[in-house]
């Protein structure tokens, strides 16, 4: 028989609990409101960030380096994003309707028409391109943050960006 | 700064500020002496959805009970007595799947071992679209669920024959009452005469409930049993033992409530549901049997499939390496038995899986979005853990997590 075993969580410290506690303080609001950007309705970010964090307080006693922790929920959270989308695309193909995405015209979140056309045409990029523009231009992270977060070489973030970015432009007729 | 570059970065902020901190409960205003990340007080104003922060005690609940074992999955393949969904111990020629290419999304017969795709399966009307399939324990009989392009109305059940070659030869409507709603999952028992179903009612709105049902080909009877989805919920896993008796479903998430808490949390778990059980909610009449936070912490649920015997349930997982964007999809066992659960397999970096199963043989696929990721296929023998690669063509996208074989 293959195997490896499952093991037991280990015993979570108080100190870990605060440390997720902190994070969770620090940086929830900011991880919810990339998720939205990234699966377009609070809900569904709110679910994929809570799902972040449960993973990273069972994750929390194998993360030894504690700079990689806000990395680790970034890259959660683009994980789960993709996992709302994946169960979203399904319900699309048999029609059950989801939440309209915050800048939709059937949603009043979000004010200007200019930017709902610009987040509309992301919408239609490739996924990859989608989670580039909003690594960079919403979290302003340098490419090489990007590229350890999608797992991608730094030269394809810089050419998915470019690519992007020249398909925003023609679609919404700006020249570059 | 360019003025894309800008009007992106505009559009980003606003789409970000619509998320108002004080709609997040427990975010930096939390009283602090609790040390638990986001605990907040049940609230009236509370949706349905539940838009909480998880609490660290609800979640080292959930979390306490690790199977630790040194399992044996049961049997080895003559152990199926029940009845595998293929015939005499061989295995099925034969399988369906939804792939997604460039030119869109098809259903078609395959090749279980060369991965050809050996013919095109049509609707069985113009304007109809195939909704979900099933295999039976005949590798050239499968159930199909259509339904008008629409979506609204009813789905109606056919009986697909294949010829020894794998091409359809008919597509036959079963004696079974037409389904309610938009079938999303289907199984069938060995004969091919009790049918699994879960369906989403048409029209949903995120407050219409969709149910788990099961209806015998021949007598008609059926039975039903409520769930109410989340936006972008669905039950995507319904499988059924050979004998047709029991039933094992996975939403997408499910919710539970908090040991801790009171709260709703949003946790994986793949139930259990007799399908003799007396209708009404389906979580009521079912069990959860495997819980994710438990069997399998800190990954994502994918998909599932319980063995034809009843012994086993095996399931896959996105496991998170937190490191790199792509996960690792790990295939589980889950003796039902004992309760303990065992990792099978690794595939790889991916980001969904697919399974059929017949016997203690799973047909497994893995890939990732979009188009132009090929999808990984290949058989695999649990008894022995012996891999043997199916050879799907490369140009296959996303492929519906149920792989009928």
């Amino acid at each position: 028989m293959p195997a490896h075993t499952d093991r037991a969580p280990g015993a979570h410290s108080e100190a870990a609990a605060k440390l997720v506690s902190d994070l969770f303080r620090a940086h929830a609001l900011g991880l919810i409101r990339m998720a939205v950007l990234l699966t377009g309705d609070q809900p569904s970010a709110e679910d994929v960030v809570q799902e972040a964090f449960i993973g990273l307080y069972r994750a929390l006693p194998g993360i030894r380096d504690q700079t990689r922790v806000l990395p680790y929920l970034r890259v959660s959270v683009i994980n789960g994003a993709r996992s709302v989308l994946r169960a979203r695309k399904r319900a699309s193909l048999r029609r059950i309707p989801h939440e309209p995405p915050v800048w939709s015209a059937e949603s009043a979140a979000m004010a200007g028409e200019d930017r709902r056309a610009v987040l509309a045409a992301v919408a239609r990029l490739p996924r990859r391109a989608r989670e580039v523009l909003a690594l960079r231009y919403y979290l302003d992270l340098p490419d090489t943050e990007i590229a350890a977060a999608l797992g991608v070489s730094r030269g394809t973030v810089s050419s998915t960006a470019s690519r992007a970015l020249a398909a925003l432009a023609r679609d919404l007729g700006e020249e570059q | 700064m360019n003025t894309m570059e800008d009007r992106l970065r505009d559009a980003y902020r606003a789409a970000a500020q619509t998320v108002r901190p004080e709609s997040i409960k427990d975010l930096p205003d939390q009283p602090t002496q609790s040390a638990r990340p986001g605990l907040r007080p049940a609230s009236s104003a509370m949706s349905r959805r539940s838009r909480i922060m998880i609490p660290l005690a609800a979640a080292a609940a959930v979390a306490l009970i690790a199977v630790t074992a040194s399992v044996v999955l049961p049997g080895a393949r003559t152990g199926h007595s029940s009845g595998g969904a293929a015939t005499s111990g061989a295995l099925p020629r034969f399988f369906l799947a939804s792939p997604e290419t460039q030119t869109g999304e098809h259903t078609a017969v395959f090749s279980a071992t060369t991965g050809r795709e050996l013919a095109f399966l049509a609707p069985p009307r113009p304007g109809w679209a195939i909704g979900a399939t099933a295999a039976t324990g005949n590798d050239r009989t499968f159930v199909v669920a259509a339904a008008p392009g629409s979506g609204c109305g009813t789905t109606t059940l056919y009986r697909l024959r294949l010829t020894a070659r794998g091409r359809p030869s008919s597509l036959a409507p079963l004696t079974a009452p037409k389904i309610r709603g938009s079938v999303t999952a289907l199984a069938a028992s060995a004969d091919g005469r009790t049918i699994a179903y879960a369906t989403e009612f048409c029209g949903a709105t995120s407050d219409s409930p969709g149910a788990i049902g099961v209806v015998h080909a021949g007598t008609g009877q059926t039975r039903q049993w409520n769930w109410r989805p989340d936006p972008g919920q669905s039950v995507d896993s319904v499988t059924i033992t050979a004998n047709g008796r029991l039933i094992e479903y996975a939403a997408m998430p499910n919710k539970i409530t908090s040991p801790g808490s009171g709260q709703s949390l949003p946790v994986r778990t793949i139930r259990l549901l007799p399908a003799d059980a007396p209708p009404g909610r389906a979580a009521q009449r079912s069990r959860a049997v495997v819980t994710m936070s438990r069997a399998a912490p800190a990954e994502l649920f994918n998909s599932a499939a319980i063995a034809p015997d009843g012994r086993t349930l095996y399931f896959c997982t996105l496991r998170d390496s937190g490191h790199h964007a792509r996960g690792v999809l790990v295939l589980r066992g889950y003796n039902l038995a004992t309760g303990a659960s065992l990792v099978l397999h690794e595939f790889g970096p991916g980001l969904y899986c697919m399974l059929g199963v017949s016997g203690q043989d799973l047909l497994a696929g893995y890939g990732q979005r979009p188009p132009g990721h090929p999808a990984t296929f290949f058989r695999y023998d649990a008894s022995t853990g012996k891999s043997t690669p199916v050879p799907v063509p490369r140009q296959w996208g996303e492929v519906a997590s149920n792989i009928p074989w």
